[in-house]
């Protein structure tokens, strides 16, 4: 099994096992911020539905709150970026 | 069958197919040489004493012509003050009395006297953001050739190399010495020096332009003409023991563009820089409204001791806890702005190379927005880190309120004034 397993890699190479973690940083790093922001906008829809005329409020801290979580994506997205081209 | 009765959707549709067509056939954009470092204008290191040597990279460039165009943009505003604004000084004006309200919602009237820095991050951040977003940004500029490739590669290397390798330069030559000790060199052997070339050129695609003055600019089917690293050394790089020979294509130049000028916060080191002056001053107004040692408190915090052990061990690891968290904001800071920014570059480059000229035209309205929203987050946490820092811990919330941060309110109540009639 572990012979097989060192075969593959073998195969694969270090640039294959690279695009393969590229992926991966980016894949896992943007599940996490995905869900949040659909969090975060969902809520905030929900709390624009009960109460309209607070829009202007509501929309800034979401787009703010949305800025934080796609910062945890971007982090990722370095990651990726650094392994692929460093 | 109803797509078929709607002129306007199939008209759209051949339009994207037209365009596709096109921009697969004439337009074609390489796909560009991706350098998170930022890239150095200048050959050589400029000495600036006891501070260490400068590297006058392209990032830095630009944040001097930001500098340079918000000085103009404040020359030109103050020149004429008029009691009704009018012109560039109404706009101006606008901009400032949004950030005042919006420093005024967040911190309250205490939090005026952190306006200068915020709103200084906010324009600074901003305008290099937006200025990026030109035509000329990372498109314009000259050409690092094939040689000097090579050079800083073999530069880069000679020092892990075992043995060393020392490098004299002469015209379109390169001499490769190996050094085995303080005295002794040997002309480093064709296979060592061609081993070193080809994995420093492999994945590197270097451009091909015709000799036409100094500035180039990067145009359209540039793939056409370009070839990869180890093709170039194959055709146009001669060893011979101890040396390297260069030579070029008749009439044209190869190498890889460097632009004059790139978004200064795509660099890691002017994020880092405003990360550290935000951080610096949050402390600073820190330790002057708290003291140094209620400050202190903060992180290092034995009060809970007070209340039993338990307690004083929980208080004393979230004092820690917050001392680590202050730090991690610093890296927070960075990496967020450098983040963004640096992705909306790729992302640029990324759709230009896909269909070129139509499909980048939403991403640049994109990139406005997370140009803004970016210079935004970056002042209101700092205001934010500098209204928590500017307020005592729980414990002593109401003893502060009557001591220490009564006292320096009342010398601003005349500024705060005068700033309200200054925009009125």
């Amino acid at each position: 099994m572990i012979e097989l397993l060192g075969l593959i890699l073998a195969e694969i190479g270090d640039e294959g096992l690279g695009s393969i973690g590229t992926g991966l940083a980016m894949g896992l790093g943007a599940l996490g911020p995905g869900l949040g922001i659909g969090l975060l906008v969902g809520k905030a829809m929900e709390a624009l539905g009960r109460n309209p005329e607070s829009e202007t409020a509501v929309r800034a801290n979401m787009i703010l709150g949305i800025a934080f979580a796609e910062a945890v994506a971007i982090y990722a997205l370095v990651v990726a970026v650094i392994i692929k081209f460093v | 069958m109803g797509l078929f009765r709607r002129p306007k959707i199939l008209l759209a549709i051949g339009l994207v197919i037209v365009s596709l067509v096109i921009s697969h056939t004439i337009l074609r954009f390489p796909f560009p040489f991706i350098s998170i470092k930022p890239e150095n204008l200048g050959k050589e290191l400029i000495p600036l004493g006891p501070i260490g040597d400068f590297n006058l990279t392209n990032t830095i460039f630009s944040s001097w012509v930001a500098i340079a165009v918000i000085f103009i943009l404040a020359y030109f505003t103050t020149r004429k003050l008029g009691l009704v604004p009018r012109g560039l000084q109404n706009f101006v004006e606008a901009v400032l009395s949004w950030l005042l309200g919006l420093v005024d919602s967040i911190a309250g009237p205490k939090g005026r006297r952190f306006f200068p820095l915020v709103a200084t991050i906010f324009i600074f951040v901003l305008v290099n953001n937006w200025m990026s977003l030109l035509p000329g940004f990372a498109t314009v500029g000259k050409i690092e050739s094939a040689e000097e490739v090579v050079h800083h590669v073999i530069e880069e290397k000679a020092e892990e190399a075992e043995p060393h390798l020392t490098l004299v330069e002469a015209e379109h030559e390169l001499e490769v010495f190996l050094e085995w000790n303080e005295s002794e060199r040997t002309e480093a052997p064709t296979e060592h020096v061609g081993k070193q070339i080809y994995t420093a050129l492999e994945d590197r695609e270097l451009h091909i332009w015709d000799e036409v003055g100094t500035f180039r600019v990067m145009p359209f089917a540039m793939h056409e003409q370009s070839m990869t690293g180890a093709e170039y050394a194959d055709e146009y790089i001669h060893f011979e023991d101890g040396h390297i020979e260069f030579s070029e294509p008749e009439g044209q130049d190869v190498g890889l563009l460097i632009p004059f000028f790139r978004n200064a916060n795509t660099g890691l080191n002017t994020t880092l820089a405003i990360a550290l002056i935000a951080m610096f001053f949050v402390e600073f107004w820190g330790i002057r409204s708290l003291g140094l040692f209620r400050y202190a408190g903060k992180f290092l915090n034995f009060s809970g001791f007070r209340k039993g052990i338990t307690t004083g061990f929980i208080d004393f690891f979230v004092g820690i806890l917050e001392g680590i968290s202050e730090i991690a904001r610093v890296i927070s800071f960075t990496f967020r702005l450098f983040g963004n920014m640096f992705a909306g570059e790729i992302l640029l480059f990324v759709m230009m190379f896909l269909i070129p000229l139509a499909l980048v035209v939403p991403f640049y309205g994109l990139e406005l927005f997370v140009g803004f929203i970016q210079a935004t987050i970056f002042a209101v946490l700092t205001l934010m880190f500098a209204a928590i820092a500017v307020t005592a811990h729980d414990d002593h919330g109401d003893h502060s309120e009557q001591t220490g941060e009564a006292a320096p309110a009342n010398p601003e109540t005349p500024a705060v004034e005068e700033a309200r009639e200054g925009t009125q």
